[in-house]
């Protein structure tokens, strides 16, 4: 076992990993952030996606180890049930998901995006997004969903 | 995949990883963005008995473009490349490689390092380096040296770099204003990997006289390769004289040379087919750059 001292929505945690652990293992397994959620473990789905320095990455194809460092966001750093993120409160209002698996990786890549490029085109938004399989096919709705956060983070960016 | 030895390393800098890999030699591995490596260690193609991981040295990232050259750090990852507003337009191949290349996510991790010392077939950042004369720096404990990336390349997944080389540096000089260059992927959807990727660049002299064309090709054969045969029909020849007669030639040059195989992403036939029109298309793009910068 080696040490290993993390990060995560703005907390650091100190603990004993097995030196070969996944990230995408310790998030959920260890730290019960369930919000990491595992399809294909080979980088392909996009599902495992969080923000590390604010950037989406795949937790399911990097060691635990690399992320020492790093501010890990994943969607449990986001909002709580009661005041959802406006980017969450998008995606309720709009319908952008159905099973909602792909859900918390996708909301994630979002918040990326809207903060590099908030006026973002709907093909802009698809590129961006193209890191993620939703098998409900609910594309059309989650690009909705995400110009309606633009929108919101806009609006209440004028009202301060 | 062989958990129970599993030594996690962590060079700080250059020297340090080196020392680490002469020490343990075949057990060690070098641990860039992991893309490549964590599925070969999972599927047990790879033992990781002491893996050095090379993100915590600061000194492999960087993007440095001066008036001669680009110099990019192995470890720099792809979606640096992709914005980088330090690369010289005239080296934009290199940035569109990079931004074809998988997902977002995906190049947030990967290295530029590591997708051309795994040398795929299909590489993207194989053609655009290849057809713009890059070289690349090796460093083990007890030296260094440069190599062109023309003689790196050696056979599926292998590479002229030895077992105790680091990859450290990315060397790709100007083009000359009288260059032009273009990339171009075919995969299923953007995401994929390539069916067939490939990059053109065509220098002329000043009486519009081609005196230097490259055209790479990736995904049709087990490395990453250059066309001389096709490459050597357009020396010599002036920029107006470059009709679709002859480009056609030279397309077809490309189809008979190319060996590409059948798999799950596309049988040897289309392959050979898409070489020819992305050839095509090639030489018709950079023949009009050319062609604007004669007349102004
Ligand atoms: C879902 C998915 C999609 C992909 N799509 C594409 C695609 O479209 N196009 C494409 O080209 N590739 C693709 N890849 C492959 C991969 O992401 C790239 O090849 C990537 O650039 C590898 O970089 P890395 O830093 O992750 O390499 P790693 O996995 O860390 O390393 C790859 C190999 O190179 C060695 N190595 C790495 N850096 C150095 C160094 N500095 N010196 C010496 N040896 C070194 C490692 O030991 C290892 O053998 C994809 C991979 C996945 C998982």
């Amino acid at each position: 076992m080696i040490k290993l001292q993390l990060m995560v929505n703005e907390k650091t945690q100190e603990f004993e990993i097995e030196p070969h652990e996944i990230l995408a293992d310790v998030l959920k397994k260890r730290l019960g952030l369930i919000g990491v959620r595992v399809s294909c473990g080979e980088g392909e789905c996009g599902a495992c996606t969080i923000l590390l320095d604010g950037k989406p990455v795949l937790a399911c194809m990097m060691l635990a180890k690399q992320a020492e460092g790093k501010e890990i966001t994943t969607i449990e750093g986001l909002g709580t049930h009661d005041n959802l993120h406006p980017i969450q409160e998008a995606f309720v209002e709009k319908h952008g998901f159905q099973c909602g698996f792909c859900t918390p990786g996708i909301i994630l890549s979002t918040k990326n995006l809207l903060e590099t490029k908030a006026d973002s085109t709907p093909s802009e938004i698809a590129m961006s997004l193209s890191g993620h399989i939703c098998r409900c096919g609910a594309y059309p709705k989650i690009i909705e969903s995400v110009q309606e956060a633009a929108n919101k983070m806009e609006n209440s960016h004028d009202e301060k | 995949m062989k958990k129970n030895n599993f030594e996690y390393l962590r060079p700080l800098t250059i020297a340090e990883a080196c020392d680490m890999k002469e020490k343990y030699a075949e057990k060690a591995k070098y641990w860039a963005g992991g893309t490549d490596l964590l599925l070969q260690w999972q599927q047990g193609v790879v033992n990781l008995d002491y893996c050095i991981d090379l993100t915590f040295i600061p000194e492999l990232s960087y993007i440095r473009q001066d008036s001669e050259n680009l110099s990019i750090g192995a470890l720099t990852i792809l979606s640096s490349i992709e914005t980088s507003s330090e690369i010289d337009s005239s080296l934009s191949i290199i940035s569109e490689g990079a931004s074809e290349l998988a997902t977002p996510q995906i190049r947030n991790t990967a290295t530029i390092g590591g997708n051309v010392c795994r040398a795929a077939p299909s590489a993207d950042m194989a053609p655009p380096l290849l057809v713009l004369g890059t070289e690349v720096k090796l460093v083990n404990s007890s030296g260094e040296r440069w190599l062109a990336l023309d003689e790196f390349f050696l056979g599926l997944n292998k590479t002229a770099r030895e077992e105790n080389e680091l990859l450290v540096e990315i060397r790709i000089p100007v083009p000359s204003s009288n260059a032009a260059s273009c990339f171009l992927k075919v995969g299923r959807t953007v995401v994929d990997i390539a069916i067939v990727n490939m990059a053109a660049s065509m220098t002329m002299d000043d009486n519009a006289i081609l005196s230097d064309v490259r055209i790479a090709f990736g995904a049709v054969a087990p490395t990453p390769l250059r066309i001389k045969l096709a490459e050597e029909m357009l020396l010599g020849v002036n920029v107006s004289a470059i009709d679709s007669a002859m480009i056609d030639k030279v397309s077809d040059k490309v189809a008979n040379e190319v060996k590409p195989i059948t798999d799950v992403r596309g049988t040897m036939e289309y392959r050979r087919e898409i070489s020819r029109v992305l050839t095509k298309r090639a030489i018709e793009r950079n023949t009009q750059a050319l062609t604007k910068r004669v007349l102004s």
